[in-house]
């Protein structure tokens, strides 16, 4: 049986249209970019979640939408994605979460950028569509995706 | 031998299933210990050397017989043992009483080494010294340069790394410049190998109780008599004096002269608890077991693909202590470790207040990193090994 996991992935967007990603190291891509948000603790909910994610920025943020729901299923690994979008928040940013550095990135640059696979999918649809986005995504064994579905 | 142990602290059977990997960071507390603390604040709490009370005068008696406890835990004599905060508190103060004291050159030479925690270098830096020497690590982890330079007034070194567990030949250094006034912070190593300062001959040795089963707060500060005598106190207050006018004071002498204001007396008295619990095992067993799961982990760790660990290769437990550091290409020692903690196994991720160790020597920002303590067992490596994997699923996508 699958390991389920309930994660949560956090764009929050400025007003100059950038977002705000975390870089990071990977194992197939070398350094990449990706969303805020982790796994849901036990007894958390995906709202607090995204609170708490967001107090670690330095940012205060005022307003939280829910934008998407993506199930990414693996061979090991099954992860149901909450994704939300942040637009009303005050403050400055720290330099890093974590020991990750936080940089502000052009939402028109995001495909020059390394971003994760699936990330690339439904970062743009995210971010420019008014509408919820429900979707499942399908990886093959050597963690490459391979199928994209949306309601 | 291990379950027996384990069943001995409350820690692990309140939190089942936990795999606790970060004794490096602090030890977790067997039920003497704690029942000790216990026992002081319910039955005797009150202030020690003052009182001329029943409950002042049991406070005082088996505050003072933490002394003798100590002193023979390290091969000292009672009045060579001072009380301190920790190992932290030792060097700040110990750095200042030697620079007040007129022992060093002005500015002073250092001899430090690449492994220091930081407790070990901005005191030091503090005093702006004209130089800083650092001994190296050659490629497999271990100091090899062990030449003091000869004009240096100190040589300050950690007993055993936190990182990469490796066990510095202080007796070897300290004779390569006998000048130097030695100072040594044995906190990593002194839960786990007999440590015996006339044989060491150091001039100061310091540790944190909290890393040898006894609370926080508490550590020790050993000083060679004859130092000791000469050297001007680092804390000035209530408790260490000998008379006080309008003009001026005098100080107390031995110990107390370095002892201001009220100490952490419980935890005091559960430190030498700490060490009873340890004369119970014997540091024979203790090291027996830590080097037979240091090994083991080695073994296992070597199955996770592109892995890098910090430790020394081919090595007995008398050169590395059971600390393993390590990163796994790829994937952040953040993330692992927050994996792990999902699963209830504690490692320690970041740079482990070792800033000059991972920039400069390691060549990284960060690192994971697995403790080990008589608690310990081979499912609890296993459980590692399982969760690493875990992780590197997780981190594929």
């Amino acid at each position: 049986m699958r390991e389920i996991r309930p994660e949560t992935v956090i764009f929050i967007r400025n007003n100059k249209n950038e977002i705000l990603l975390v870089e990071k190291p990977h194992l197939h891509y070398g350094e990449i970019y990706i969303p805020l948000g982790d796994l849901v603790k036990d007894s958390e909910s995906t709202f607090e979640n995204v609170r708490r994610n967001c107090l670690t920025t330095g940012l205060e943020i005022a307003d939280t939408k829910l934008k998407g729901l993506v199930t990414e299923v693996s061979k090991d690994i099954q992860w149901h994605l909450f994704i939300y979008l942040i637009e009303d928040f005050k403050g400055e940013t720290t330099k890093d979460v974590e020991g990750h550095k936080l940089q502000w990135i052009s939402i028109v640059k995001l495909d020059e950028i390394a971003l994760p696979q699936a990330d690339k999918v439904y970062a743009p649809i995210i971010l420019s569509s008014p509408d919820f986005y429900e979707a499942k995504y399908t990886f093959d064994d050597d963690m490459k995706l391979v199928k994209t579905e949306s309601i | 031998m291990n379950n027996n142990i384990k069943n001995q602290f409350p820690i692990f059977s309140k939190n089942k299933g936990l795999v606790y990997l970060d004794s490096a960071s602090t030890s977790q507390k067997p039920k003497v210990v704690i029942d000790k603390l216990v026992e002081f604040y319910t039955e005797y709490n009150s202030n020690v050397h003052r009182g001329l009370y029943p409950l002042s005068e049991k406070a005082t008696d088996e505050y003072e017989k933490v002394r003798e406890t100590i002193a023979k835990f390290i091969n000292a004599e009672p009045n060579e043992i001072i009380f301190t905060s920790g190992a932290t508190e030792a060097i700040n103060g110990v750095s200042r009483s030697l620079y007040s004291s007129g022992f060093i050159n002005v500015p002073p030479k250092i001899t430090l080494t690449d492994l220091e925690h930081h407790s070990n270098v901005l005191p030091w830096q503090d005093l702006q010294p004209e130089m800083i020497q650092y001994l190296g690590l050659d490629d497999n982890y271990l100091i090899n340069d062990t030449k003091i330079f000869k004009d240096s007034d100190i040589f300050a070194s950690i007993h055993a790394s936190n990182v990469t567990g490796t066990i510095i030949p202080i007796k070897e250094i300290i004779t390569s410049n006998e000048n130097a006034y030695s100072i040594i912070d044995a906190t990593q190593s002194i839960a786990h190998m007999k440590i015996d300062v006339k044989d060491l001959d150091v001039d100061f040795l310091t540790f944190s109780g909290h890393k040898l089963f006894a609370p926080t707060g508490i550590g020790v500060l050993y000083i060679k008599e004859e130092i000791m005598k000469e050297l001007n106190p680092f804390k000035l207050g209530g408790g260490m004096i000998d008379e006080v006018t309008r003009n001026g004071s005098t100080y107390a002498s031995g110990p107390t002269k370095f002892e201001a204001g009220t100490p952490n007396i419980a935890a005091a008295i559960a430190l030498a608890e700490a060490v009873r619990f340890i004369d119970s095992i014997g540091f024979e067993e203790i090291k027996l077991s830590e080097e037979r799961l240091r090994l083991y982990l080695l073994e296992r760790l070597d199955e996770i693909e592109n892995i890098e660990i910090y430790h020394p290769k081919n090595v007995t437990g008398k050169e590395a202590l059971a600390v393993v550091s390590f990163n796994i290409e790829g994937i952040h020692s953040h993330d692992i470790s927050a994996y792990l903690g999902e699963k209830n196994i504690c490692v320690r991720a970041g740079h482990h207040c070792t800033q000059i160790l991972h920039r400069d020597v390691l060549n990284v920002p960060a690192s994971l990193r697995a403790s080990i303590s008589v608690y310990n067992n081979e499912e609890d490596i296993a459980k590692l090994i399982e969760g690493l994997k875990g992780a590197i699923k997780i981190y594929k996508k």
